[in-house]
This record gives structure tokens, C-alpha cells and sequence, in this order.
């Protein structure tokens, strides 16, 4: 905070010098060059007809065709609600189970068992996506996966988690699930830390509720951070690709494919390269909008000025 | 102080235009477009002596034949390759293409599906071979090519571009002895077919199921046409108008759906292997899948002699179809030096020639199928070991009797007679993707017949028009000439 | 968070008064916990439990707990026959070679916007550069890969390293910013005084007292180099080809040699759980981005 002002003797004292310029300027040029640049490009190819299959026809700006064809595009808009669909339920679930998580942790169990559980719970994370989307495909199997067997040695049914179009979606989102909830277990509860512990003294000597706490002390005091966890985990989110292309690849028929996968198939499958510039754009569009609406909310909660 | 940061970001802005212009600048040339033209040496044995290869195609079995003949290969021609730079299998175009692209290729010799035949072709980015083929020695013996695969497999715009090492043709594989043991005979029609599947399937517990079918976006497009075939199909009529939703179309799929009331239900998410490993690990009594079935199960310590093979089956009075998916073939990069290209090209003729892959065609350690009158002529090299690999070993004998091999033959050759032939001029690809997502999607539930047909016609129709309608219809009508005339196309 | 001791808190469970409610309280606790740990480790252990087994008992009708025929032929093939010991050497070349040059550009960056974001871009400017990292990959790829096939640079080290320092300058921006923040001014206006100049004050005061934030942000972005699916999927072929990439082409297709893909899985693993179980805290504050200081 005290950076923001110019009143400290530090702030005086280097008005005049250039450090930082210099020590900002390599890492401004090179984002220039290798991400804005080339999203300008993108911007440009959008609005032309663009298609690497056809070698020798002319480049020609069709202005917003692209844009237009994408959004009466049927199987544009089934990605993108599947991508709603995930993003929604996955991080709900997510930000559930890592609540309760957090809760527990905070509240009911400690010294070594919390050590256990974050080095346990660490290590989803920390595999490459398409790595935990391949040791879940090997799960999932139908034929020769211990999952199903599992179920079925117990009496349950044993679903055809990755060849049925109800359940791949699902089934990705399951291995999602169990890759980022770490994640909102080690934001929510080193948040839940943060909350003054006198605070819960003070409703405890009231005889409050565990409910009434909860509502009334914890949640509100987290409130930031609540934001936050759900801010980024929904923009991650968005990237989600490559547990797809492992598990279904899209499939079966366009069940579980994503907009980031349709957005792959267009630009290296089709070589559509106007489209799928387009459709980029148009999922930028829509990440920009979710960033901008949680901010509204961020604002109009906790001050933020340890978050952004 | 005041100026200096003015003018900083004054250069800052000026250095982001100039790369942006120089991006604009440098990106103007977008395909590939051909490389250059070539010319043969006066002496191109001795110029392609000692050549080492890059070999681009995609992973997996069908890679084996490269290191089993390579050493025999370089004897005989001093050609040899070095490294195979492999991909996944459903990935062949996306792969290729970008290489193509960029007018510089890492691979010299590459392996595709015919399919983008006609593309690459056009876009110039595989090298015309006629002259080639004129080179004392090196001929490509196309005499000995069945005419489907000399035809769909080699030729475009009245040249020679690539030599095929794979015939894939759809025919019919079943269990013979279940088939005896219940008193079942091979089913002709569509719905014989139905019915014999229903049987297995509902009225004993020998097998699981009587019939499992292709269901994975990367070929599901092929047991679509070889229905559609024979209900009589067509691709496009004489104005361009895509032909799917039509009669054919209805009936094709109908007795789809019918099929998949009694096949197994992992269908949905079969690919080659899990529609191949339902035969052989005896989930399915009847599966329609490639021609190097028979040879893997004949291989299995499951099924071992008690396959059969016969043509697909067709609609009640009309011709049936097999239609012709996949296959592969060897064609050479045009953005290599002009004696690789040589060099490429020997190779592949060498390999496709008929002494070797008569032994790669007959060995189940591949999955690459006949595509030469001598490799049906001769049915005795399905009992006979791989000559070229080391120590001969049995895994590379296809069949233990003279017997099954002659059944295969004739199989083959039987469903081969009635092949349907897939498109694979420019832009083919686009018309293949768009029918192979909608059949997938059609085969897991996710959509009935007539959404399925109207989709496809939607989407034909959106491709024709993107590509050019007249330059469609124009490299339509010249490959349809060319399949009536080796009379695989209705007149 | 309380600090008793495991003694103290058994000696202090027994003198709790015990109700019905209390009890079920702890089972339902314990057997939650317990479903989250079991959940969490068991695909771990069945990919490396798949990776012992020889290829033919990968694929049995009844899958074996253990292995019944425990072998290393799937690490001995995977790396060799399948070459993926030189996509293991590309991805350790490239995540090193783009860890280092994100952390050598990104650390000062974020001392820069952590002490004086005004002359820079302000606020704003920071936030931008956080919100990179938000961009679904596939939008920057489109036009990159033009931009690089133009270059010829499709293939090789350099397209990779730059390619990651894409995402990864943000993230050391982001992180080394908020650890910057928490050194007191104070402390370098004192160094002013002594005569230091601005760049000594940060190199010889400033620095060494971030070095844990350092140390965590470099492994972290390490980890994330290491991971990198999609453009590694784009950018490379042979030469210069990580192991994210290899492992889609080992399945499906003809056979899909599990035990192999097992095998790449777990080595391609092995680094980040050492990472994992050595910097648990240090990690942790990099994991949550700095949004809450941990």
C-alpha cells in the first residue's frame, strides 16, 4: 500500500531515477512482442477468409463473416455450453468441497494431520493436466479399469464413463474436479487463517450457533478471498484443453468437447484460420466479461487491497 | 524529465508498428504452394546412393514394415531410412499439412491417407512421379495393382503422385464356428445382418453380443458410406447439391440404428482397436472392420481358426458396397532437395514394389492390407514366414493353413469387387470431417436419422459453398469420370 | 490453530463430555477425510501400479491391485524403443532454460511495479499483465504459429522458450510484485543513506530478503513449464518435442501400450512430488498467487 503513495522519503527520493523503467522495460517489450502483437494479427485474420487448404487463393477481408458463421453455428454454441456447464458445476463443486475442506482443517483437525492432508492434497495440482487426464483414463476403462470393477464387485452399476455421450462430459469433469479442488482447499483455508481468531470468541461467548458463526463471521470476513478462489479457477478454466484431448478427444461424437477444443479443431484440423481467430476472439470476449463482472463484485466487497 | 518519458513511449509505440507491419509484411505468403521443379540426373542410381531418409507418418504397427525391409532396401537401392518422425493416426493431416504449409518439410518420404490425395496434390505439395517412374529400374509395377487402388490411390489431374503401400477396404468378419454351431448362415443382406445379430445377442449366451460397429469420430464416416453404397448413394448430383438426405441416406442409417439395438454397447467410443480387440477378445460374433482382422485373429490365442470372412452385406435387390476408408499410401515432399525427392521416391517404389510387400501384407505384425493382383494370386505367402526379418520368427505367419488363406483371399477379393470408392479431391477432407462428426454423433444417441442426414446436408452444403461451387463441381465431375470409367460408380 | 500436542489432544478428548452428536460429528469428519485422501492418492497409485506390470497384464478382464508380474519393462521401453527419453531431455532443456529467463526478467519487473507502478503503467498495467495468464492458449497459439513458421522457428529450443516466457513473466511479475510488498521501504531508504545507488540498495539489501519468495516462485514456475501440454502439441514435431505431447500418440490408435504411458507418467511425475513434499509452504502462497498471504 505504502507503494501506491508518493509520500514515503523512498518515493521522494527516486521520483527523479529511472530503475524501474529499465527493470520493467524487458518484460513490457517482450509480452509486446510474443502476446499483443500477435493478438493483433489474430484480430486482423479474423476478419479475412483465411484458410491454409486452399494454397493460391487471395486473402480477402469478409469483415465480420467469420463472427457471423460462428454464431449460428450449432455445434459453436453446444461448446460453449458445455464449457458453461463445467465451468459452473466444476467450480461449485470445487469451491464445495474445498469449503468444507478448509473448514475441517481449520477447525478439527491439526498439527500433523494438516501437514499430511496439504502434502497429499498438493499433489493434484502440481501433475501436468494431461498427465492426472491420462491416469483417470486409465480409471474410467470400461473394459480393464479398476473403477468399474470396484463398482461392480459391490453390486453397483458400472457406467460406460467415456463412450457414452451423458457421461464423458462427466467423466472429464470428475478428473477436473479432483485435480483443482486442492486448490480451493489451500486458498479457502489459509484465508480462513487469516480471520482474527477473536472474532470467534466473541460469538462463541454470545452462544452462537456453529451455523450463525459461519454465516455471520467467517463468510463475510472471507469474502475476498471467496472471490478471488472463484475468479481463478473460472478463468483457468477456460483453458481447459488438455484432459480432452486425452480422455475423449471431443468425443464420443461432440459430447465432451469444450470451446477450446472446437477452437483447436478449427485452426489445426480445418485450418480455418479466419474462424478460428474468430472464435478466439469471441472467447476472450466472454472471459473478459466473467474477469470484469467478478471485479464488480470484488469491489463491492472486502476493500481488496491485499488481492489485486 | 517530462520529454524523456514522452519520447520513451513514443519508441515504445514505434517499435510495436514496426513489427506489426513486419508481421503483416512477412506473413503474406500463407500455404506452401509448391516447391521446385524436378530434374533428373543423368545418373540416379549413383545419386541417390547413401541417401538416409526421414520418414513421416503415423505411429504405431504399421511403422514395422520400415525397419524390417530398411536394411534389404539399402542394398538394393542405397536408399534407406533414418528416422520415422511419427504422429498419432488421427492426427496424419493436421500433422502433414502444417508442415506443408510452411513451404519446408522436416520428412523427405511421407505416409498418408488417400483421401487428401487430391489436395496435396493440388496445393502442390507432394512431387508428380511419372518421371520418375520412367527411370530404368524403377518402376513402380502398377500393372500388378488392382484397379480401385491404381485408380483412387495414385492418380490426380492426369499424373502420378503417390504409391500405395495399404488397401483398406471394409469387409464382414464373423465367428464361424458359432456361426455352425447355431446353424447360421453369412448374412447378405442388411437385414440378414440385423437378424443374425439380434440372435447372438438375444437368444444365447455363447457371445455377448452379435455384432459391435465403428463409433470414434476418426473413421466412422466408412461404415456410414458402405451402407449408403449400397442403398445406391451418391455423393453430390450434377448441380453439386449434396445427396445425403435422401432415400439412400434414410435407409442407410435406418438399418444402422436397427444394428445398434443389438451391438454392443462400447460401440459408440470404437476405433480400430476397440472394434477389433470386440472380435478378438469374443465380445462380438460379427464385426465389419478392415482386412487385416482375419490376420490378427488368426494371430489370437482367443479366436485363432474360428473366423470367417465374407463381402459386406447390401440391401435386399440392390448391389452392396464395401466402402474403402483409410488406406495408405507414400508420397514425397516437394520442399526437399531435388535428390531426396529421388531418393524418396525410390524408396517407395522399392517398398511398395510387389517382393516386399508381399511380405509386409501377409505379416500380422502390421496392419497394412493386399492391394496387388500378386498378393491374391498367391495366397501361400499368408502361411509362409516374413522373409526379410530377422530369424523369420512365426508371429509373422498370418495363417496356419493353406485353407484360411485361400478363404481370406477370396474374401477380400469378393468385397474388394464391390468397393465404393471415398472422395479425395480438394477439399474432400473438409466433406469427410463434417460426415465422420455427424455419424459419431449419430452412433452414441446423441442425434436420430433425420437430424443426423440434415446436418450433413447443411453442413456439405456450407463446405461447397466456402470452397467455390464451380471448382468443386469442376474436380467432382473429373474424379467421378475416373471411377466410372474403372466402373465403381454408377453411370 | 491450536499447537497441542497429539497427548494432550487425546488426554483432552477423553475428559470431553461424549454425546452421541459429538461422536458421529468426529466419525462423519474422520470418514470424509479419509474418502478425500483415498480419492486423492488412488489414481496415483494405479498409474504407478500400471506402470510395473508387463503390457499384456495391463489390458486383463480383472485388473490386478498389484502387479502379478512386476517388471520395468515399461520404463526400459518407454525410454528407449519409444524415445521418450529424449522428449524427457527437451522438456528439462526448455522448462530450465524458460524458468530462468522468466525469472531473470520477471523479478525486477516485479520490484518495479511493487515499489513505483505509477511510472510504469500504474495499477493497471499490473493487472494487464496478470490477466495474460488468463487467455485460453489457443488464442495466442493462432497467431504465433504463423509468426514462428514464418521465422522457421517451428521445432527448436528458441520457440519454446519464448513461447513459455509468454505465461511465465506474468506469473513472476504477479508473484515477485507481492513479495516485493512485504520488504519495508524503510529498509532501503537506509541503504540509501548509507550512499548506496538504487540498484546496489535493491541488488545487495532488497534482494537477499525475498529470496525464499524467489526460490518458491522459480519452482513453481518450473512445475508449470514442465506441465505444458498445448504448445509444446503445436510448436514441436520431433526435434524439440516435450514429453506432454508424446503421451497422446502412446495411446490409441493401433495398441495403446498402458504400461508404458504408466511408466512416462510416473517419471514425468517424480519431480514435481519432490517438489511437492520439500517446498509444501512455500509453495503454497505461490499456488494461491499471492492473494492471501500464507
Amino acid at each position: 500500500m505504502s507503494s501506491d503513495t508518493k509520500t514515503s522519503r523512498l518515493g521522494r527520493v527516486t521520483k527523479n531515477d529511472h530503475l524501474e523503467y529499465w527493470f520493467a522495460l524487458p518484460a513490457i517489450l517482450i509480452l509486446l512482442a510474443l502476446v499483443i502483437v500477435p493478438m493483433l494479427w489474430s484480430l486482423y485474420v479474423s476478419f479475412t477468409n483465411l484458410n491454409l487448404t486452399v494454397s493460391g487463393r487471395a486473402v480477402e477481408i469478409i469483415w465480420f463473416e467469420n463472427y457471423a458463421n460462428l454464431l449460428t453455428d450449432r455445434r459453436f454454441w453446444d461448446s460453449v455450453l458445455k464449457t458453461a456447464y463445467y465451468v459452473g458445476v466444476g467450480v461449485t463443486v470445487q469451491f464445495i468441497i474445498g469449503f468444507a475442506v478448509a473448514l475441517i482443517m481449520a477447525n478439527y483437525t491439526d498439527g500433523w494431520l494438516n501437514s499430511l492432508l496439504f502434502t497429499v492434497l498438493l499433489l493434484p495440482m502440481m501433475m501436468a493436466p494431461i498427465v492426472a487426464g491420462l491416469m483417470w483414463r486409465l480409471v474410467f476403462d470400461e473394459s480393464f479399469g479398476p473403477l468399474n470393477h470396484l463398482l461392480g464387485a459391490v453390486g453397483l452399476p458400472e457406467p460406460s464413463w467415456l463412450s457414452s455421450a451423458e457421461l464423458a462430459l462427466d467423466a472429464i469433469l470428475i478428473a477436473d474436479i479432483w485435480q483443482w479442488t486442492p486448490f480451493m482447499i489451500l486458498i479457502l483455508y489459509t484465508g480462513r487463517l487469516a480471520i482474527n481468531e477473536d472474532l470467534y470468541e466473541a460469538a462463541k461467548m454470545d452462544g452462537a450457533s456453529k451455523l450463525f458463526t459461519f454465516r455471520h463471521v467467517t463468510v463475510p470476513q472471507m469474502k475476498g478471498v471467496i472471490a478471488v478462489a472463484l475468479l481463478l479457477r473460472s478463468m483457468d478454466a477456460f483453458k481447459f484443453f488438455d484432459k480432452m484431448y486425452v480422455m475423449t478427444q471431443g468425443g464420443p461424437g461432440t459430447a465432451s468437447e469444450l470451446a477450446t477444443y472446437y477452437n483447436y479443431i478449427l485452426g489445426f484440423n480445418e485450418f480455418a484460420m479466419g474462424k478460428a481467430t474468430a472464435m478466439s476472439w469471441l472467447l476472450l470476449l466472454f472471459a473478459v466479461v466473467l474477469a470484469n463482472l467478478f471485479l464488480l463484485i470484488l469491489e463491492r466487497g472486502e476493500g481488496g487491497d491485499r488481492v489485486v | 524529465m517530462k520529454d524523456n518519458r514522452v519520447s520513451r513511449r513514443r519508441v515504445l509505440k514505434a517499435t510495436a508498428a514496426g513489427a506489426l507491419s513486419a508481421g503483416v509484411a512477412g506473413c503474406t505468403d500463407f500455404a506452401g504452394g509448391g516447391g521446385e521443379e524436378l530434374t533428373i540426373p543423368d545418373d540416379p542410381d549413383g545419386a541417390v546412393e547413401g541417401m538416409e531418409l526421414t520418414h513421416a507418418m503415423d505411429e504405431g504397427h504399421n511403422t514395422n514394415p520400415f525397419d524390417w525391409f530398411n536394411d534389404e532396401i539399402q542394398e538394393q537401392t542405397g536408399v534407406s531410412v533414418e528416422t520415422i518422425q511419427g504422429f498419432p493416426p488421427s492426427e496424419v493431416y493436421n500433422s502433414l499439412n502444417t508442415e506443408f504449409t510452411t513451404g519446408d518439410t522436416g520428412f523427405d518420404l511421407c505416409s498418408f491417407y488417400p483421401q487428401y490425395l487430391g489436395e496435396f496434390a493440388n496445393n502442390g505439395h507432394i512431387v508428380p512421379l511419372d518421371d520418375m517412374m520412367e527411370i530404368d529400374g524403377w518402376d513402380p509395377a502398377f500393372d500388378d495393382l488392382l484397379a480401385p487402388y491404381r485408380n483412387m490411390y495414385t492418380q490426380w489431374g492426369g499424373n502420378t503422385y503417390a504409391l500405395p503401400i495399404d488397401g483398406d477396404v471394409l469387409m464382414l468378419v464373423y465367428r464361424k464356428d458359432l456361426f455352425e454351431q447355431h446353424n447360421k448362415e453369412v448374412p447378405t443382406t442388411w437385414s440378414e445382418f440385423n437378424e443374425v445379430a439380434r440372435y447372438f445377442t438375444e437368444e444365447t449366451n455363447d457371445i455377448d453380443y452379435g455384432v459391435a460397429t465403428f463409433g470414434a469420430r476418426s473413421y466412422a464416416y466408412g461404415w456410414f458410406l458402405t451402407r449408403f453404397g449400397g442403398a445406391g448413394g451418391i455423393y453430390f448430383d450434377e448441380d453439386m447439391n449434396p445427396q445425403i438426405d435422401t432415400e439412400a441416406g434414410r435407409m442407410a442409417l435406418e438399418s444402422w440404428a436397427e444394428t445398434l439395438e443389438y451391438a454392443d454397447p462400447n460401440s459408440a467410443s470404437y476405433g480400430y482397436a476397440g472394434l477389433r480387440d470386440a472380435f478378438l477378445n469374443e465380445r462380438a460374433a460379427m464385426i465389419i472392420q478392415f482386412t487385416d482382422v482375419p490376420k490378427k485373429a488368426a494371430a489370437s490365442d482367443t479366436v485363432s481358426d474360428a473366423w470367417g470372412g465374407a463381402p459386406v452385406p447390401g440391401f435386399d435387390g440392390m448391389d452392396p458396397a464395401s466402402s474403402m476408408p483409410v488406406g495408405r499410401v507414400l508420397g514425397v515432399s516437394n520442399y526437399v532437395e531435388n535428390d531426396r525427392k529421388l531418393a524418396a521416391y525410390r524408396y517407395a517404389q522399392a517398398i511398395s514394389g510387389p517382393t516386399f510387400s508381399a511380405n509386409m501384407v501377409s505379416d500380422p505384425d502390421c496392419g497394412l492390407d493386399p492391394y496387388r493382383t500378386s498378393q491374391f494370386d498367391n495366397p501361400a505367402i499368408y502361411t509362409e514366414p516374413n522373409e526379410f526379418r530377422d530369424g523369420q520368427p512365426d508371429s509373422s505367419i498370418a495363417f496356419s493353413s493353406m485353407e484360411q488363406a485361400e478363404e481370406y483371399a477370396n474374401a477380400v477379393g469378393a468385397t474388394l469387387e464391390q468397393g465404393y470408392p471415398i472422395p479425395y479431391w480438394p477439399g474432400a477432407q473438409n466433406y469427410i470431417q463434417a460426415l465422420t462428426i455427424e455419424m459419431s454423433r449419430f452412433v452414441s444417441d446423441q442425434q436420430g436419422v433425420d437430424q443426423t442426414l440434415t446436418n450433413v446436408q447443411d453442413e456439405w452444403n456450407s463446405i461447397v459453398d466456402e470452397l467455390g461451387r464451380e471448382s468443386q463441381l469442376e474436380a467432382y465431375e473429373n474424379v467421378i469420370d475416373a471411377w466410372q470409367n474403372a466402373g465403381l460408380w454408377p453411370s | 490453530m491450536s499447537t497441542a500436542t497429539l497427548r494432550d489432544r487425546v488426554a483432552a478428548f477423553a475428559d470431553d463430555p461424549v454425546t452421541v452428536r459429538g461422536a458421529l460429528h468426529r466419525i462423519g469428519i474422520t470418514a470424509f477425510v479419509s474418502t478425500l485422501l483415498v480419492v486423492t492418492l488412488f489414481p496415483l497409485y494405479w498409474t504407478i501400479n500400471t506402470s510395473f506390470k508387463p503390457a499384456d497384464e495391463t489390458v486383463t478382464a480383472i485388473p490386478t491391485f498389484f502387479p502379478e508380474n512386476f517388471t520395468i519393462e515399461g520404463y526400459v521401453n518407454v525410454l528407449l524403443t519409444s524415445g521418450a527419453i529424449d522428449n524427457v531431455i527437451n522438456s528439462i532443456v526448455v522448462s530450465v532454460g524458460a524458468t530462468a529467463i522468466a525469472i531473470l526478467i520477471g523479478v525486477p519487473a516485479g520490484y518495479a511495479y511493487a515499489r513505483n507502478p505509477g511510472k510504469i503503467g500504474g495499477k493497471n498495467v499490473a493487472f494487464w499483465i496478470l490477466s495474460l495468464r488468463m487467455f485460453p492458449p489457443i488464442a495466442p497459439i493462432l497467431p504465433l504459429f504463423f509468426i514462428f513458421r514464418q521465422l522457421g522457428l517451428i521445432d527448436t529450443y528458441v520457440a519454446m522458450v519464448l513461447l513459455y516466457l509468454t505465461f511465465n513473466i506474468p506469473l513472476v511479475v504477479w508473484l515477485m510484485r507481492s513479495f516485493f510488498q512485504d520488504v519495508p521501504e524503510a529498509v532501503e531508504e537506509a541503504a540509501l543513506m548509507d550512499g548506496y545507488s538504487r540498484f546496489q540498495a535493491f541488488y545487495k539489501v532488497t534482494l537477499p530478503l525475498v529470496t525464499p519468495g524467489i526460490v518458491a516462485t522459480t519452482l513453481l514456475v518450473w512445475v508449470f513449464s514442465w506441465n505444458e501440454f498445448q504448445f509444446a502439441l503445436v510448436f514441436t514435431r520431433t526435434a524439440a518435442r516435450t514429453f506432454p505431447p508424446l503421451i497422446p500418440t502412446l495411446v490409441g490408435g493401433h495398441e495403446t501400450l498402458w504400461n508404458q504411458v504408466a511408466a512416462l507418467s510416473t517419471i514425468a511425475m517424480l519431480p514435481v512430488i519432490a517438489i511437492s513434499l520439500l517446498m509444501q509452504r512455500r509453495l503454497i502462497r505461490g499456488l494461491t498467487l499471492g492473494a492471501v498471504k500464507g
